[in-house]
């Protein structure tokens, strides 16, 4: 009872940002897949886009390896799913799972919450399940919405290598919910967002740049990003099990570091 | 059996001190009052009692279970009102209650609408639009709705009319009367002349007294200026307790400690033009009768 009324205030909470989040999905998604035969055929945009020095390709490629902008797999993967559906569904991703305690605290309606029977445990577990449960949400729109496109657009991808990616974007924002969700509960809520934001950014560079860097390089390991590579699970209709078991372990981590500090933590006046 | 107790409790935030040594017991069906000057640790003691913070040695029990391995069994028989609360802005007054009596399936709300009566309080504005008496009428409410069996009071009245006060104040008693328990944090005397049988004093984070309010009460301070048409001597106000702090000719300033009976029989010697009669603040009672204690 107690979870469930966590869970559903906090569907409630974000019954106006998730729509609108879901549709300028929906419409972002379609927008891209409807202009990409255009030019997809076009030697003058392949020209260009072969005149690009090889470093602006894989920062937007994120060290996307041997993708390319013309192939559908490809486009779909650095036109949304390592780029603005990170942008978009991180954005979501930061400003929820930060305030699950920090904006409470700074809020001070934490003192009313945990002056009720609560336990602290149940109160993290019911509000990030109901957020997990929004992102989901939005991994099937993004999804659903690529495979509408493949519908009414010219634009071959496969049903299994969109099931695929999505698994893979899920278990990526899982991930991020746990991190964010920790710097939440160790730092008030405009510090955790620019910690979240900064790691976020500092990841996809550092992923980019060990292409050019041999320093670099030997640190790549260390980028959520190196393991993400949504295009190839678009191509192949496989789903990186290591990868996707990699990050679900490490929000499991960060999980219970947020489960054990929060238990612990003082709730100031 | 006390339903609050507490020993050796102590908490430091680094290196800074909440609270020391506290042993203190609230008995059952008792008002007690906590009474202590801003920042001497009545707040830290309440909030580490209801789980907010962690003591960082001692123990401390409520209905005698542990504060800190019982919190949410403890939680679930006790209500709380803060000095000042802070709603959810976009909720009505409606919704906030509704939320928070879904954490206690098993204690409805048996008091909710004869509390909104009592208090006269608007359910369908939104929290953002309520004044700080309305909000803090609002917490009124939410604690006592589901007849907790111990109530945690810090600072309860602060933002409410005098109206309002005395009210809640009545509500207490009637608490009180049906064998509940009340924790009443202040640093306002007459919040707790009013209402309890006895009072412990904390300062500088240790519990310097545990009184009965009757004796508090023989220890009250009180400042007197007092303007004559006629001249008096002074040496007329060398009484027992009396301190005169300044005068000339036709007035008079005194502070006057215990029985005041002697001093208003002196005043009235005279044919009085003016007469100011307050009472001493609690600090100036603590200076008074704790300056060392606490230091």
């Amino acid at each position: 009872m107690r979870f469930l009324n966590l869970y559903w205030r906090t569907i409630k909470d974000r019954l106006l940002s998730w729509p609108t989040i879901a549709a300028s999905v929906i419409l972002y998604i379609l927008l891209v897949i409807g202009i990409y035969p255009s030019f997809a055929g076009n030697p003058a945009f392949k020209a260009i886009l072969e005149s690009y020095p090889k470093a602006i390709l894989s920062l937007l490629a994120g060290g996307g390896g041997g993708l390319t902008l013309l192939s559908p797999e490809g486009f779909f993967s650095i036109e949304f799913l390592q780029l603005w559906g990170m942008i978009i569904v991180a954005g979501f991703i930061m400003a929820t799972a930060t305030a699950i305690v920090a904006k409470e605290v700074d809020g001070h309606t934490m003192d009313l919450l945990l002056t009720q029977p609560i336990d602290r445990v149940e109160y993290l577990t019911a509000r990030v399940a109901a957020d997990l449960t929004m992102v989901l949400g939005l991994v099937v729109t993004i999804m659903g919405s690529a495979w509408t496109g493949t519908k009414l657009f010219d634009f071959p991808l496969k049903t299994d290598g969109l099931i695929a990616a999505g698994v893979l974007l899920f278990s990526l924002y899982v991930l991020m919910e746990a991190f964010c969700l920790l710097m939440g509960v160790v730092m008030e809520r405009g510090r955790a967002v620019i910690v979240s934001v900064a790691a976020l950014i500092a990841s996809h560079l550092l992923n980019a740049l060990a292409d050019f860097n041999k320093t670099i390089e030997g640190w790549r390991w260390l980028s959520i990003f190196h393991y993400y590579q949504p295009g190839e699970a678009l191509i192949t209709g496989q789903v990186p099990w290591p990868v996707v078991l990699l990050f679900s372990s490490l929000a499991v981590v960060l999980f219970t570091a947020a489960v054990v500090i929060f238990r612990e933590k003082d709730i100031p006046a | 059996m006390p339903v609050i107790e507490t020993e050796g409790l102590t908490k430091y935030y680094g290196k800074s001190r909440g609270i020391e040594s506290l042993d203190l017991a609230v008995n059952g069906g008792e008002i007690f009052g906590f009474l202590g000057p801003n920042g001497a640790g009545k707040t830290t003691t309440i909030r580490t009692l209801l789980g907010l913070i962690n003591p960082t040695s001692g123990r401390a029990t409520v209905f005698g279970l542990d504060i800190v391995s019982d919190s949410v069994a403890i939680r679930g028989r006790t209500g709380y009102i803060p000095g000042d609360t802070n709603f959810y802005p976009k909720m009505t007054g409606a919704e906030t209650l509704a939320y928070f009596a879904a954490f206690r399936p098993k204690t409805p709300p048996v008091m909710r609408d004869d509390l909104v009566r009592r208090f006269d309080l608007d359910l369908s504005k939104r929290c953002k639009d309520y004044s700080r008496g309305n909000r803090q009428k609002l917490a009124i409410v939410l604690a006592l709705m589901h007849d907790p069996d111990l109530l945690v009071l810090d600072e309860p009245t602060l933002g409410l009319d005098p109206i309002m006060q005395k009210e809640f104040y009545d509500l207490l008693n009637d608490f009180r009367h049906r064998g509940k328990t009340v924790l009443l944090s202040s640093h306002i005397l007459s919040d707790v002349d009013k209402t309890c049988e006895r009072v412990g004093i904390i300062k500088a984070g240790r519990l310097v007294a545990v009184e009965n309010v009757s004796e508090l009460e023989s220890k009250k301070v009180h400042h007197i200026s007092a303007m004559f048409s006629d001249s008096f001597e002074v040496r007329e106000f060398s009484l027992p307790g009396v301190t005169v702090i300044r005068h000339n000719e036709h007035s008079l300033e005194l502070k006057a400690k215990g029985e005041i009976d002697p001093v208003i029989k002196a005043l009235a010697a005279h044919k009085i033009v003016d007469l100011d009669f307050e009472h001493a603040s609690l600090e100036e009672v603590f200076l008074e009768f704790y300056g060392e204690a606490g230091e």
